[in-house]
């Protein structure tokens, strides 16, 4: 059966925390890199919380934007990969990715519009006893390999799987990618828009919707509720 | 007709090449106990999943616990020395620190139940003659070729994230 997976994030719920990103450096082996790769603009996660300040009278409201891999319908990076690296999963309509196939030309990130594309500079080694906390459901990347959020599809895999077992459909809410199931406020919510019942389906329809650049025609599946703004808040 | 000796050898060596079964099985391993998959499966018709329970439900077949090895050998056979060997770890409560025969590529998810319970794949298919093996070897070499034309016929995904993630 044919999904269409897809996330909505509410940027009025979200406070900015940062707890997803943690969650997603747990659940899929992201490598810390440390802090001179970092100053150089290496960092690893797969899903980042960009912070815009706005002066408001005497006070500054930050705004949170929670920016994972957007999964484009008709993505820039897959076009331009020359060994077919990335492209697009037809069964679940994710942007996928396979690091085998990799050879690091990075043109991919190069092409990104929202930058959320990242590379493996080096092979990050995890001291004893950090690499027993590797989840086995998905490969450790090698050095001069690209990575990205996948929607966590080890996760989505693993529905798929308890639903066959089960002989029943995957029920709306299942299947959580860890940033979703561990955001505090809840302001992160995924599911299947081919199911019109499910709960992305009812917030596609939001009047607060939007997507990031929407006039680049990439087709985000990730989309954004707007932040309400009233007196006082 | 006179034959040279010489040709006959060389034709002698090239018949047992093509005869010997085309395979790169590498050399087996030296178990800590000498497991006969021939004896349980062809001689006394055990069915795989009867050991490997997991096979049916899990993503790994697993390999069985020295209590289901047990569960007959407390009165099959006993007086063996293999077996002897087998209720000394029995004893001592330790697992048997058998080696991995059959090795698939770590950036390769397989997921036995899919194969098993949905699929209906023969355990001999990705196994080739190990129910006729003293000891255990692998013979087919897991290429991705190889597992795609399987795919293929079967009209099965030959989605990429299938089976690399």
């Amino acid at each position: 059966m044919k999904r269409r997976w897809a996330m909505v994030i509410d940027m009025d719920l979200c406070t900015g925390c940062g707890a997803c990103v943690v969650a997603c450096v747990a659940e899929n082996n992201t490598p810390t890199v440390g802090e001179a790769e970092a100053g150089k603009g290496r960092l690893m996660h797969w899903i980042r919380v960009v912070r815009y300040f706005r002066k408001e009278h005497a006070e500054t409201r930050a705004i949170f934007v929670a920016t994972p891999c957007m999964h484009c319908e008709k993505a820039p990076c897959e076009i331009v990969c020359p060994v077919y690296a990335t492209y697009h999963d037809e069964d679940d309509h994710v942007n996928a990715m396979v690091y085998n196939r990799c050879i690091g030309t990075r043109y991919c990130g190069n092409n990104c519009p929202y930058s959320v594309r990242v590379f493996n500079w080096w092979d990050y080694k995890r001291e004893k006893p950090l690499d027993e906390q590797l989840n086995p459901d998905l490969t450790v990347r090698s050095r001069g390999v690209m990575e990205k959020c996948s929607y966590c599809i080890q996760r989505i895999r693993r529905g798929k799987e308890a639903a066959l077992k089960e002989g029943r459909d995957i029920r709306d809410g299942e299947v959580l990618p860890a940033c979703a199931q561990t955001c505090p406020p809840g302001a992160i919510q995924f599911g299947d828009l081919n199911d019109p019942g499910s709960a992305v389906s009812r917030l596609m329809k939001d009047p607060r919707r939007f997507r990031l650049m929407e006039h680049l025609g990439t087709e985000p599946s990730t989309v954004y509720l707007k932040k309400l703004r009233a007196q006082g808040r | 007709m006179k034959r040279d000796p010489l040709a006959a050898i060389a034709a002698a060596l090239l018949a047992a090449a093509l005869l010997l079964p085309a395979d790169s099985a590498a050399a087996p391993l030296e178990q800590p106990i000498r497991y006969s998959h021939k004896v349980h499966v062809t001689d006394y018709k055990l069915d795989c999943r009867f050991c490997h329970v997991n096979a049916t439900k899990s993503a790994y077949a697993g390999i069985p616990s020295v209590a289901k090895c047990m569960m007959c050998h407390r009165v099959i056979a006993t007086d063996r020395p293999e077996i002897r060997k087998l209720a000394q770890y029995w004893k001592e409560k330790k697992p048997i620190p058998w080696f991995r025969v059959t090795e698939l590529q770590e950036y390769t998810y397989f997921p036995h139940f899919r194969m098993v319970t949905y699929g209906k794949v023969p355990c001999l298919t990705c196994h080739p003659g190990i129910d006729k093996d003293d000891i255990a070897v692998q013979r087919q070499e897991f290429s991705m070729g190889w597992c795609l034309t399987c795919h293929r016929g079967r009209g099965v995904s030959i989605d990429c994230w299938t089976c690399h993630i």
